[in-house]
């Protein structure tokens, strides 16, 4: 067993395959050895890290992507398609989302940080400039000159 | 202009007025010592004020001029000032918590499944930080469509050192295969449009080919793409060059290969009525190849055994309506492709069918199209080598095949020059349709027909066959024995469907004693064959009472009977109706009906 103490001193133990879908882990345990020590994460909250365990707990038995899987993945024409209980699992609020994103980013799992992008590309996919700041309350901060120079290359691209 | 260089400009400004107001010019000292000197006419006085009023007109034009500037800076100054309120409230959102990589590489999801191309362009429009980053993600800018060259350029410079990947296609996936039969009455037109554009493109993407990673051409003749791409393209891995007509174009004579035969990464090639060179250096390391109505008559299909062996990875290969010089087969040493898994040789000399089967060794396919004509003297082992290579019988044999259906059509009034068979085999993309198909679009002779069901007893090995299909199998194509044999090495067959055969052929399903043809057979399907009722109901009970006398383990009885022509009398359907659980009967169909059944 792990055990992962969160930014706000939140202490959860797990099975170290769970823990292990964290390369940052993964390699911290293999650099450490055998040991008790609590393991540090200061950028993770609990509840957060409540979200990704259930995620790798969840994932535990598949195999870890090889760096040849992400080297062909980045070839091919990669697809926003997220599996079923991916899905249900990433429906949480925008706050949320952003957060399992970047845990994923610090804890260096592919995989769910993979499913947090595609969501957000989904989220994104097919919208107007306007309506995606609407979608993440957003403000047009560009000056009417920038938004003129904006607007011509835009007009380019639409006259296609 | 940041604000303090605003404020500045405000401040000095006005400075400028202040000190302009308390200096007397020296018009208005000329007016003051007139205005104490000299007493003039009235008239002289009204034009003497009109004049002295002119210094005062520039000054609160100058004046004016002024303030419009102040009121300028001030505008800039707010705009700039709210846009930076703006800019900071942005940066308190959630989604303001993501580093700019993260951004990155939601921008190139989202930028890679938009059919319209237009998400790269609203992303860069969200706001300042979306922008910056858009503008900052290369990769989300090195796809290169058939945009004006202003877009292009743009692209060309966002993309920075990304590999680039260009289409300058306007065809959809779905109409790859396009039928060659259409009107290309206006393809001169399109090709002279296609033609200028590229050579229009060729200006911002030339000097980036070291960086291509794709290519997809359309309507582009060899003789200009060729000259424009005589350098290197040491990281291109796609290169798709079609035209949509029949085009006598070939390479210029020009002393270089394509890309200077420099494309150590090239592994998918579609070339579609393109003519380039088997000796070209493209055609090596490949892992797709496709090439579709194309004259190689330059070349013989030895040199194009020879492009194989130098694709020893090569895992699809697509050949149509492409023309070699063909000799009668000779052995060569066999070609290794353990990775090809679909092959398909559409509308080829049965002879090159013949020598490419003969001299692969492709343990993993797993789809399998062979069509082409026969002249009236071949035989069917012309363009199948069931009797000369061990290596196709054995890749037949290690077929993902579980149903067989052979289709012998009817003789035409006219009968053509040659004959056509088609083979299929295995999984076709995007079927689940597992069968291996012979196809003869007309009757086949004797030497075809002869020893046919003895090849494919030899040859084909199929004993866990479930189900089998067979068209037109009448006396002149085979005969009752041969077919017998053939069932006999099926005892696992399901389902038996027989259209258009002479009814000697099913009345060998009726079981004896001691004899019983396919025990597993539980569905038998009959269309249009002019068998009679009464052997029929014959064959049916007789393999309900063997399968009664051998009980469970041995024979079946038939469970399911499809008929489809002309119809019985009601009693005997009512007897096929009580030995047979399901029984489905329709009276002779239209042939679009029928078809479409089939």
């Amino acid at each position: 067993m792990v055990n992962l103490v969160t930014s706000d001193n939140e202490s959860f133990t797990v099975e170290k395959a769970v823990a292990s879908r964290s390369v940052l882990i993964k390699n911290m345990l293999e650099d450490v050895g055998e040991s008790d020590q609590p393991i540090p994460l200061p950028n993770v909250t609990a509840s957060v890290l409540k979200k990704v365990l259930e995620y790798c707990d969840h994932h535990k038995n598949e195999p870890m992507p090889t760096s040849e899987d992400l080297a062909a993945e980045d070839t091919r024409k990669r697809t926003t398609d997220i599996g079923e209980w991916d899905q249900k699992f990433i429906q949480v609020d925008q706050e949320m989302l952003f957060e399992i994103i970047l845990a994923a980013n610090y804890l260096d799992i592919k995989p769910l940080l993979d499913v947090g992008c595609k969501t957000v590309a989904n989220m994104i996919k097919g919208k107007t400039p306007e309506e995606i700041r609407k979608l993440f309350n957003i403000v047009n901060d560009f000056t009417p000159e920038e938004e003129a120079q904006i607007k011509k290359e835009n007009e380019w691209a639409e006259d296609r | 202009m940041d604000s303090d260089t605003i404020v500045l400009q405000i401040i000095g400004l006005v400075g400028q007025l202040t000190a302009t107001q308390h200096t007397k010019s020296p018009d208005e000292a000329k007016i003051g010592v007139k205005s104490e000197t000299v007493l003039a006419s009235p008239q002289e006085t009204v034009y003497g004020w009109r004049e002295s009023l002119v210094p005062l007109d520039q000054e609160l034009n100058r004046f004016a001029q002024a303030r419009d500037l102040v009121v300028d800076a001030i505008d800039a100054y707010m705009q700039t000032a709210t846009s930076e309120i703006k800019s900071r409230r942005n940066q308190l959102l959630p989604i303001s918590r993501l580093p700019p990589e993260i951004y990155s590489l939601i921008f190139e999801l989202v930028d890679r499944v938009d059919p319209l191309d237009l998400s790269r362009w609203q992303i860069s429009q969200v706001s300042k930080r979306w922008r910056e980053i858009a503008l900052n993600t290369p990769r989300m800018w090195a796809r290169i469509d058939g945009s004006p060259l202003g877009l292009t350029k743009i692209c060309v410079s966002r993309s920075k050192g990304a590999l680039l990947m260009i289409d300058s296609s306007d065809r959809k996936p779905y109409d790859i295969d396009s039928n060659f039969d259409d009107d290309f009455s206006d393809i001169s037109s399109e090709l002279c449009t296609a033609e200028e554009m590229f050579e229009d493109q060729m200006t911002a993407l030339g000097p980036h080919i070291h960086r291509w990673r794709s290519l997809i051409l359309e309507n582009v003749r060899a003789s200009v793409f060729w000259p424009l791409l005589g350098v290197p393209a040491p990281y291109l891995e796609k290169l798709n060059i079609y035209l949509e007509a029949h085009d006598p174009d070939e390479p210029p004579q020009l002393p270089h290969d394509l890309f200077d035969g420099v494309v150590p990464h090239l592994r998918y090639l579609h070339l579609e009525r393109v003519f380039i060179p088997l000796t070209s250096s493209i055609y090596a390391g490949l892992t797709e190849l496709a090439i579709k109505f194309v004259d190689f008559s330059p070349f013989t299909t030895e040199k194009f055994l020879d492009v194989l062996r130098s694709c020893p990875l090569l895992e699809s290969l697509q050949l149509r309506q492409v023309h070699m010089t063909t000799s009668t087969f000779k052995s060569h040493p066999f070609i290794d492709l353990p990775r090809l898994s679909s092959l398909s040789l559409g509308d080829l000399p049965s002879r090159a069918i013949h020598n490419i089967l003969a001299t692969i060794c492709s343990p993993s396919l797993k789809y399998l199209l062979a069509e082409g004509g026969l002249d009236v003297s071949e035989p069917l082992i012309s363009a199948f080598p069931f009797n000369t290579s061990a290596n196709f019988r054995q890749m037949l044999r290690a077929l993902p095949v579980d149903g067989l259906r052979f289709t012998f059509s009817e003789p035409s009034p006219t009968p053509p020059s040659d004959m056509h068979c088609i083979c299929t085999a295995g999984e076709a993309s995007g079927s689940d349709i597992l069968s291996l198909r012979l196809e003869f679009t007309s009757l086949p002779h004797d030497s075809l027909a002869s020893n046919l069901f003895g090849y494919l007893r030899q040859n084909l090995l199929y004993p866990k066959l479930r189900s089998l299909s067979m068209t037109g199998l009448t006396q002149r194509c085979s005969n009752t024995s041969e077919f017998a044999e053939l069932l006999g090495d099926l005892p696992k067959l399901q389902h038996l469907k027989l259209v258009s055969c002479e009814p000697s052929f099913i009345s060998i399903l009726g079981a004896t004693s001691d004899q019983c043809l396919c025990p597993q057979l539980t569905e038998l399907s009959i269309y249009r064959c002019l068998i009679d009722g009464e052997s029929l109901v014959d064959l049916a009970e007789s393999r309900r009472a063997l399968a009664q006398t051998m009980g469970d383990g041995g024979a079946v009885g038939l469970h399911t009977l499809s008929f489809i022509g002309r119809l019985f009398d009601r009693n005997t359907e009512s007897r096929l109706e009580e030995i047979i659980p399901v029984t489905r009967f329709g009276g002779d169909l239209p042939e679009w009906a029928f078809r479409a059944l089939m």
